[in-house]
């Protein structure tokens, strides 16, 4: 896995010193490593380590396991099975704390701070003295913050609050933080998806800084140019497998994105049979587009959005994390509100951020955190498809027990969930099946759009299968139109009949499913 | 979960074990209440297991049942009423006033009114306006005490109805008026929170919100109802104290609030929302008033009683959070405690566990295929 030394290329940094003593030992090494999450294997004997002195980059598509690896090595979360070593010996880690006290720093992948409290005090968060003041910074604190952030290239003074900085902001203050204490292994989880390019840039100089100073430093990123200027290795991950290791030197942008892409494309046989228990429920649109969304914009996630849909299409929407195709389809559901634009389902155009709206004109939404927004995991499987306000399973505001049970047996039929259990604890299920679950629920309310936010996000290959055929039969059986939002691409050629692709929040390319490969999808949506 | 033909839809009744596990806190409390009645039975055999004590229990049990039967609501849908002790209080005046002015049926009615009004307010101050519900509820508190206060002059009223006495005052029959409101007051929640719309929106609101707003309900509406229900089912409480002592009095509920919440959550419900069950409130309320009673009664002081029931709401949380995933967690501190003692060695390979609780391994799912 590891390459030898001398296939390292000379057009190295030379800024890099790579010093490589015999029998150097990598500073963090995590070996066959193992971890699942209900119902998906996120790492499957993975093995991954970082030097002193070098930048280790880590790549993969949003699921590849890129951020679990690094939770584990961060302390955040234990792994099932396989060995952590820092500097040769082995170590367990009792939380991040422990983790952080044995010289493993880690920049998390979601903004982080006290609102109410200055940048400075952030930054010092857990390093205070015991008289520290909340309120102002003591002249020294004030002089090791204002060093580090202007270092980073911030614009910001170390006193203003941290509520009323910009996410961009926020993030350069939290990886200040890390260089102010940073430890032998410098761990960053996507540090510059919100960055401008100059803070960008500002940040990887520093990184190459620390590097030079002997830190090992391990960076995930979604930008290609930026890993290939950085990195010394470079580790592919997919579907929780190390694809390998390779210098810096072996790779460029093509070869990257060959790796990241898996060969299988996802089969459509083995459909689940359903029965009709809905009649089509969508009424011609007199030649009028189903759903017509025009220059939405909610900076900085989306800027002037537009598309079509048809009765009976369905459209994709590709893009990596941070591109703002999961905030089109919050917008468009009426959960976020937007500054410009228009929605208009046939021709009636809905108001800004209000979902009862959206939902009556027969927009549902399937969001992308299915155990905390799409399914009730407190509630059976029966009560959960009863949800809906219209659902037919009630009276007068009484449930009628009887319908509700024939209601929920047909669907956990028809959907596949398994155990077919109507009376299970939905948060019990898997997360496949909770996905099926929340499907199935968006279903009864009879909707004209369906909007799935990563319909397949943390599903095993399997599942992801049976779920994507169950949207493409739905639309067959029931003609309405639906928008999928994903940022694993192959699902979207899989399903969709046009792909747009957004990049910054915006739509930057539009293809056709039949002209649409893999990596020219990639390769405009990376940044 | 295999890719097997997928076995037929499994019918809706659940297995023996399924319900053991669905009711695993209900039969805990069940054991405990009866171990504790056992104990206090050997103590006082003369005293505590006669007919005479258990109509004293079920006397006090029902108000405190009533009560917490809307604090369950509360608690479920996701916050909780400290107002409802006030209520009571509040209630009690208006209900003694508006017997004297306009009679018993009449001054039910108001009585019932007054605590759905206040639960009202409640509602739609924490839903709507979104504030929270401690604040919300707690400024209630304070401020219905103060208005029974205006409303009385400071004193009691005196409302010595003999209709009135029938409902929490006198025994009906062999069962005391209180606990005969209470159970059908049980049986109606029974049917509310089973069979009807509002009654799942409670729990799935509390379960969550965003789920919710998703599926199209109007959550602020269903949340702003609930409140208005604990409120009403307080204003029952209070006027069943006032029938009690035959005096309505600003500060007859003092106390419920706290009362109603440890009983709920003895119950088996969270706070926090989703879960709670009436049969889980049933047996809190059946706990906390044996213990009272049987501590009482066996000459235990009535600060000692306090502790006592301060140490018994801890213990039944932790002990139905054994069960499942919590217990891991307890287990997993092991290790912390351990370096926090001995110093801060390097942890070993034992104290590793598998991540997360199985979630998905449940012994519900065990009927797979």
């Amino acid at each position: 896995m590891t390459p030898p030394d001398s296939e390292y290329g000379p057009d190295l940094n030379a800024a890099s010193s790579q010093v490589r003593l015999p029998g150097d030992v990598p500073a963090a090494r995590l070996d066959g490593i193992n971890k699942s999450f209900p119902g998906v294997k996120a790492l499957d004997n993975v093995s991954f380590d970082v030097r002193r002195g070098e930048v280790h980059a880590l790549l993969g598509e949003n699921g590849a396991g890129k951020s679990t690896l690094v939770k584990i090595l961060a302390g955040l979360i234990p792994p099932d099975s396989g060995r952590i070593l820092l500097d040769g010996s082995d170590v367990v880690f009792h939380g991040p704390r422990d983790a952080q006290r044995r010289g493993i720093s880690h920049v998390p992948q979601e903004v982080q701070a006290v609102p109410d409290f200055s940048v400075g005090r952030n930054m010092l968060l857990g390093f205070e003295g015991p008289f520290d003041r909340k309120g102002k910074l003591s002249s020294k604190e004030r002089e090791q913050t204002r060093d580090v952030l202007d270092r980073c290239g911030a614009s910001f003074s170390e006193s203003a609050l941290s509520g009323q900085l910009s996410i961009p902001e926020l993030r350069l203050a939290q990886i200040s933080r890390t260089l102010l204490h940073p430890g032998d292994v410098i761990v960053l989880d996507e540090p510059n998806a919100a960055l401008s390019e100059n803070d960008a840039a500002a940040m990887l100089d520093r990184l190459r800084l620390l590097r030079d100073q002997q830190k090992a430093i391990i960076f995930v990123s979604h930008r290609l140019t930026e890993v290939l200027g950085i990195a010394d290795r470079i580790t592919v991950l997919r579907d929780g497998c190390a694809v390998g290791t390779f210098p810096r030197a072996e790779l460029d942008k093509d070869k990257i994105v060959a790796l990241m892409t898996k060969t299988s494309r996802l089969s459509d046989s083995n459909r689940p049979r359903l029965a009709a228990f809905h009649s089509p429920s969508v009424e011609a649109t007199n030649g009028r587009a189903l759903l017509e969304v025009d220059g939405l914009t909610r900076e900085p996630n989306l800027v002037d959005v537009s598309f079509r849909l048809n009765a009976g299409q369905i459209v994709g929407m590709a893009g990596v994390q941070g591109s703002g195709h999961g905030h089109l389809l919050r917008a468009i559901a009426g959960v976020d509100g937007y500054e410009r634009g228009q929605v208009a389902v046939r021709g009636h155009a809905l108001h800004s951020g209000v979902v009862r709206g959206a939902y009556r004109a027969g927009i549902v939404l399937v969001p992308a955190d299915r155990r905390a927004s799409a399914i009730v995991s407190q509630l059976s499987v029966r009560a959960n498809l009863t949800l809906p306000i219209h659902s037919i399973a009630s009276r007068g505001g009484i449930r009628r027990i009887r319908k509700e049970r024939q209601l929920a047996r047909e669907h956990v039929e028809a959907f596949g969930i398994r155990p077919p259990n109507t009376e299970m604890l939905a948060g019990n299920l898997s997360g496949g099946n909770q996905q099926k679950l929340a499907l199935a629920r968006a279903l009864v309310s009879k909707p004209d759009v369906l909007l799935l936010d990563e319909p397949t996000q943390g599903i095993d290959v399997a599942a992801k299968a049976e779920i994507l055929a169950l949207i493409r039969q739905l639309v067959q059986e029931h003609g309405f139109g639906v928008v999928v939002a994903s940022s694993e691409f192959e699902e979207l050629l899989a399903v969709a009949d046009v792909i747009h692709v957004m990049s910054r929040g915006r739509l930057v390319e539009t293809f056709p499913t039949e002209e649409a490969d893999y990596e020219r999808i990639l390769h405009a949506a990376l940044p | 979960m295999s890719d097997r033909a997928p076995p037929a839809v499994r019918s809706y009744r659940l297995s023996i074990r399924d319900w053991a596990f669905k009711y695993s806190t209900e039969l805990q409390l069940l054991a405990g209440l009866a171990v504790m009645i056992a104990i206090f039975s050997l103590l006082e055999p003369s005293i505590y297991p006669t007919t005479a004590n258990v109509q004293n229990i079920s006397r006090q049990a029902g108000v405190l049942l009533v009560v917490a039967i809307g604090q369950m609501f509360a608690i479920t849908v996701g916050g909780f009423d400290l107002s409802v002790g006030a209520n009571m209080g509040f209630t009690s005046i208006v209900t003694a006033q508006a017997v004297a002015d306009h009679g018993v049926a009449a001054a039910i009615v108001i009585g019932l009114l007054t605590g759905a009004a206040i639960g009202l307010v409640n509602g739609i101050l924490i839903a709507k306006m979104r504030v929270s519900p401690f604040v919300v509820t707690m400024a209630m508190l304070t401020f219905l005490t103060g208005y029974a206060g205006v409303r009385s002059g400071g004193a009691s009223v005196i409302a010595n109805d003999p209709t009135l006495k029938w409902f929490g005052g006198r025994d009906w029959g062999f069962m005391p008026s209180t606990i005969g409101i209470g159970i059908i007051i049980l049986l109606v929640a029974v049917v509310f929170t089973g069979r009807t719309r509002i009654g799942l929106y409670v729990y799935a609101i509390g379960g969550s919100r965003e789920t919710c707003r998703l599926a199209g309900i109007p959550v602020a509406r269903y949340e702003a109802i609930t409140y208005m229900i604990t409120g009403m089912l307080a204003g029952a409480g209070g006027i069943m104290l006032t029938a009690r002592v035959s005096v309505g009095q600003a500060g007859l509920g003092a106390g419920f609030e706290l009362r109603s919440i440890a009983a709920v959550v003895i119950g088996g419900a969270v706070i926090g929302g989703g879960k709670g069950r009436l049969s889980g409130v049933f047996l809190g309320v059946a706990l906390m008033t044996c213990l009272t009673v049987g501590l009482a009664v066996t000459g235990v002081g009535t600060f000692q009683q306090q502790m006592a029931i301060g140490i018994a709401l801890v213990v039944a949380v932790l002990i139905s959070q054994m069960r499942g995933g919590s217990f891991r967690q307890i287990s997993d501190l092991l290790p912390t405690l351990k370096r926090l003692f001995i110093g801060f060695g390097h942890g070993d390979d034992q104290s590793r566990r598998s991540a997360r609780p199985t979630a998905t391994t449940d012994s519900a799912s065990d009927d797979t295929a």
